[in-house]
């Protein structure tokens, strides 16, 4: 009986976990979900002004991603040493130059859909949202998205396009730029990344 | 008689590269070869801008866009056999047989590979080097090379470069199918040259890093491990971020 007993509970507790997982990940696909959606709203709006799309995403942006993270694991071992003011500098041109990127490669609509492929929790604080960009006449474009729990829900903090991490690639750049030439060199080299974008 | 243009340039290209590699060591952990990598990432960059853009900027020009497309569908064409080969030395039966079919109705049915009528058939497309044969055949990747003319490259991609040059049939044409060939070839990566030069902030770095994880992508068969992508070392950083309250202010 008393067997019976611990294995019920056993089991009442793994549904439990089940359960919880199974929440946590349609929290986080949906988070994918509504980017995605914008992103295809703005490309389908077509619009030609490069200040309106990038207003137009800026909150959907802000809400998914954590762009204060992102440039912390960017700037990798520099981080420490730099002044609070530098490293919120920072983040504001990486959460600039992101929203600019998306503003700038997703601009117009010939017949694109996002779909979602899979989604797995890797660790109690980071899910993995597989999905493919469907081009119409052109191979599908795997877009993976990393996403970490936060105190108020899940937000990106990277994404790996075609086996491509973001992440890792920034990571490769600027780090050695700040070291090497400074930071008011990175600074002015993503601002001239933001502006050519905005043209 | 048969021209070897293509062979001969990735045999000298791999002869410049290790002499330049004996008189050019320092650099990193991580790029031993970093100095020499430079000197010839701007080697490249400098042709690119003085030689390969212009000369593609003019092909573009006077070639219609189905010539163009028929130009690529015909090339894409003659990977195929290297494909093929590499499908069956990395043991990939199902896959071989597809690209043996695809290679077999483009050249019979779409005019030497000019039309790609294999997508009209839903037959997928795979593309195969002898670097991921050995890469599948446990082969370590050895460090990253920026090769003269053909950049990026890894010591495990050198042997590769020289068993697909010899075993495309677009070594043993005559000299200006191969100079199309390589207009081509740099025709097809414009749109991603440009992307790099929009995005990068240092160019080196970003094709060093894309280039291993395409490398890898392409190995696994675009099959992402997503346990590959955990951070590990995030959860120390959170405090730190939450202490000083960081936040983006636009």
């Amino acid at each position: 009986m008393v067997i019976l007993k611990k294995i019920s509970v056993s089991v009442f507790l793994l549904m439990c976990t089940f359960s919880v997982f199974a929440t946590e990940t349609e929290e986080a696909s949906q988070v994918v979900s509504d980017f995605q959606s914008t992103l295809l709203s703005v490309m389908q709006q077509g619009n030609s002004d490069f200040d309106a799309r990038f207003e137009q995403l800026k909150p959907v942006v802000l809400k998914t991603h954590d762009l204060a993270k992102m440039t912390r694991i960017v700037i990798s071992k520099e981080w420490r040493g730099l002044a609070k003011e530098q490293k919120q500098q920072l983040i504001n041109h990486i959460a600039r130059l992101s929203i600019a990127s998306y503003a700038h490669y997703f601009k117009s609509y010939s017949g694109e859909k996002f779909k979602i492929e899979s989604v797995k929790q890797l660790s109690p604080a980071q899910i993995y949202v597989h999905s493919f960009l469907v081009l119409p006449n052109d191979n599908d474009v795997s877009m993976d998205y990393l996403l970490k729990k936060k105190k108020d829900g899940w937000r990106i903090i990277n994404i790996i396009t075609n086996g491509v991490s973001d992440l890792a690639l920034k990571r490769s750049e600027y780090g050695a730029v700040l070291k090497k030439s400074g930071f008011e060199v990175l600074l002015a080299e993503i601002s001239a990344k933001i502006e050519k974008f905005s043209q | 008689m048969k021209s070897h243009f293509l062979i001969r340039c990735v045999g000298l290209s791999t002869s410049l590269l290790l002499a330049g590699c004996s008189y050019f060591q320092g650099g990193s952990v991580e790029d031993p070869h970093e100095n020499f990598n430079r000197s010839m990432h701007a080697f490249n960059d400098g042709m690119d801008n003085y030689v390969s853009q212009p000369l593609v900027t003019c092909y573009q020009w006077i070639t219609p866009e189905f010539m163009e497309m028929g130009v690529a569908n015909f090339f894409t064409n003659l990977k195929e056999p290297r494909t093929v080969i590499n499908d069956a030395l990395q043991g990939k039966e199902k896959a071989a047989g597809e690209d043996f079919e695809r290679f077999v109705l483009n050249t019979v049915l779409g005019f030497g590979g000019l039309i790609n009528v294999a997508s009209y058939a839903d037959i997928d497309y795979h593309e195969e080097d002898f670097a991921q044969t050995l890469a599948v055949w446990g082969v370590p990747r050895g460090e990253y090379l920026v090769l003269p003319m053909l950049g990026p490259a890894s010591y495990r991609s050198l042997p590769g470069e020289l068993v697909d040059a010899a075993s495309s049939p677009v070594s043993y044409v005559s000299w200006p199918i191969q100079l199309l060939g390589l207009l081509n070839a740099r025709n097809n990566a414009d749109e991603s040259l440009a992307r790099i030069n929009e995005i990068a902030v240092d160019p080196y770095l970003f094709m060093r890093s894309a280039y291993w994880q395409w490398r890898d992508h392409k190995i696994f068969e675009g099959q992402v491990n997503p346990e590959s992508m955990l951070l590990l070392d995030m959860d120390d950083d959170d405090e730190e971020l939450e202490d000083e309250e960081m936040e983006v202010g636009l």
